[in-house]
């Protein structure tokens, strides 16, 4: 029985620290690489409105 | 047994309120390199070198005292005044004589004095209000990195004709432009264009291409840059072939390119939704901008909320382009045209409005207009009846058939002969003999027959 409980409070544990170190930015660093990521994502996303673009025209040269 | 229930939950207490804090992850971090140092330690340490880097170096002496809070990344800016919509340029002969060098980027000269530049007339150069040009809604640029990024673009749509050499017009729009240096049709003379276009290429001032079709134009089909969709497309490349690379829309692209288009826009508004992990990212930078409390975290608010207009804008352009491909099966050159502008406008007026919100710009948040594609062709109708397809009325008379309107002409008689199955199947129901049953096995086939013409449809 207090093996299950221990078990129990363990993986409650474990999520406590998971949830606290995963899903929040908790320092300037991990903003500056949220940024940076977004940043990424963006210009991802530009480049494939581009290539879009791109592919409804043909060049003549 | 208590006793360690207790001090378990304490525990859970200790080590969720170390990981809220970041202890965790720096300890991690500190295991892993070595180093103890935090994050927050190392952004301070990179704040302080950012202000030691800051001062830059200047590349000459200057003659005249520079005002120091000038940045040095908007000096290009301020070297292209040229580029300003309505300021009238002088001609280079008439230019007064001006140092050459570093010189002329500093002061102002009248003649061969040096005048000094009003700060103000500095500071409309370098406002971007005059670049983003947009007089009704301007937004407050000032003392903020510059927007000028929408007229460097070429998608940028710009009126020929209005007085103003403005973004791609150069290369197509003389009655703004003229023949400049960078006009690529200085390259040719009159007698050139004129054998090019014929010989009223250029009547009545209406010349080719200037952003208007004009009735020798599209009579001749002479212009195909001026009468999009018209003509044979093919004239404008020729006409700077071996000079540059010429783009221009493809005259159609049918309803797989289409729709894989279309995916590729579905994905893209997936990415900048509420759900999007880019959403989430910006999201959470401006929670824990909230949770400092000491910035101005309206920036990542913007930035969000640009993010769901524009993502409202793909979605608004997306369903026009369905709406397209169901009445046609193919996108035309007009709709290429209006979905290139249609994507320039999403890239200047909300990709980069994101990232410049991101940065700190303050920016306006508003709707980005799309243009639309979806219009009925009501030139090849004469009494102006309009033949409506997914009406279920299939009208061959208005121009309506299976390649235009595959949901009302299913194919070739096929339409009658359905009616017909389904009077029998009516029949077939009411008089329930076994001669009708065995009826209603060939009417089964043909239904059967039916499922690839729908599957067209689909």
């Amino acid at each position: 029985m207090i093996r299950k409980i221990m078990a129990i409070l363990c993986i409650f544990c474990l999520l406590f620290v998971i949830t606290g170190c995963g899903s929040t930015i908790n320092n300037d660093e991990e903003a500056a690489e949220e940024i940076s990521g977004a940043t990424e994502e963006i210009t991802s996303i530009t480049e494939d409105l581009n290539e879009i673009n791109q592919g409804i025209t043909e060049s003549s040269s | 047994m208590k006793k360690i229930l207790t001090l378990l939950f304490v525990l859970i207490l200790m080590c969720s309120s170390l990981a809220t804090a970041g202890f965790f992850s720096d300890s991690m971090r500190f295991l892993s390199t070595g180093n103890l140092i935090t994050g927050g330690v190392v952004a301070e340490l990179q704040e302080g070198e950012e202000v030691v880097s800051e001062p830059a170096p200047e590349p000459a002496p200057e003659p005249a005292p520079e005002p120091t809070s000038e940045p040095v990344v908007e000096e290009p800016v301020a070297e292209e005044p040229t580029q300003e919509p309505g300021v009238e340029i002088p001609a280079e002969d008439n230019l007064p004589e001006q140092p050459s060098g570093d010189q002329q980027r500093s002061g102002c000269w009248n003649g061969d004095t040096q005048v000094p530049c009003p700060e103000e007339n500095q500071q409309q150069n370098n406002n971007p209000q005059n670049y983003y040009n947009q007089p009704k809604t301007q937004p407050n640029y000032q003392n903020q990195p510059q927007y000028n990024a929408p007229q460097q673009n070429q998608y940028v749509q710009t009126e020929c004709g209005d007085g103003v050499c403005e973004g791609d017009e150069k290369y197509g729009c003389q009655d703004d432009c003229g023949f400049t240096e960078e006009n690529p049709m200085n390259q040719f003379s009159g007698d050139y264009q004129k054998e090019l276009y014929g010989e009223g290429w250029c009547a009545g001032g209406k010349c080719c291409p200037d952003g208007i079709c004009d009735d020798f134009e599209q009579k001749m089909g002479a212009c195909s840059i001026d009468c999009t969709g018209t003509s044979s497309g093919g004239q404008y490349g020729q006409q700077s072939m071996g000079m540059q690379n010429t783009y221009q829309v493809r005259t159609e692209i049918d309803a797989t390119e289409a729709l894989t288009i279309i995916l590729k826009l579905e994905e893209i508004r997936m990415k900048l939704g509420t759900d999007g992990a880019l959403y989430q990212q910006i999201q959470n930078l401006n929670d824990y901008c909230e949770s400092k409390g000491a910035e101005d975290c309206s920036r990542y608010q913007n930035a969000l909320e640009m993010m769901v207009e524009t993502s409202n804008s793909i979605d608004t352009l997306m369903s026009d382009l369905k709406a397209s491909i169901e009445s046609r099966g193919k996108l035309t050159q007009e709709d290429l045209t209006k979905l290139k502008n249609n994507i320039g406008n999403i890239v200047d007026k909300g990709m980069l409005k994101i990232t410049y919100a991101l940065i700190g710009v303050d920016i306006d948040v508003e709707d980005i207009v799309m243009e639309e594609t979806y219009v009925y062709e009501e030139t090849s109708y004469d009494d102006g009846h309009v033949a409506v397809c997914g009406d279920g009325l299939c009208e061959p008379s208005y121009g309506e058939d299976y390649s235009l309107c595959p949901m009302d002409c299913m194919s070739d008689g096929t339409e009658q002969i359905d009616q017909a199955i389904l009077t029998e199947e009516v029949v077939a129901e009411e008089t329930p003999t076994e001669e009708v049953v065995a009826e209603e096995t060939p009417t089964e086939e043909v239904v059967a027959e039916e499922t690839p013409t729908e599957e067209v449809v689909v």
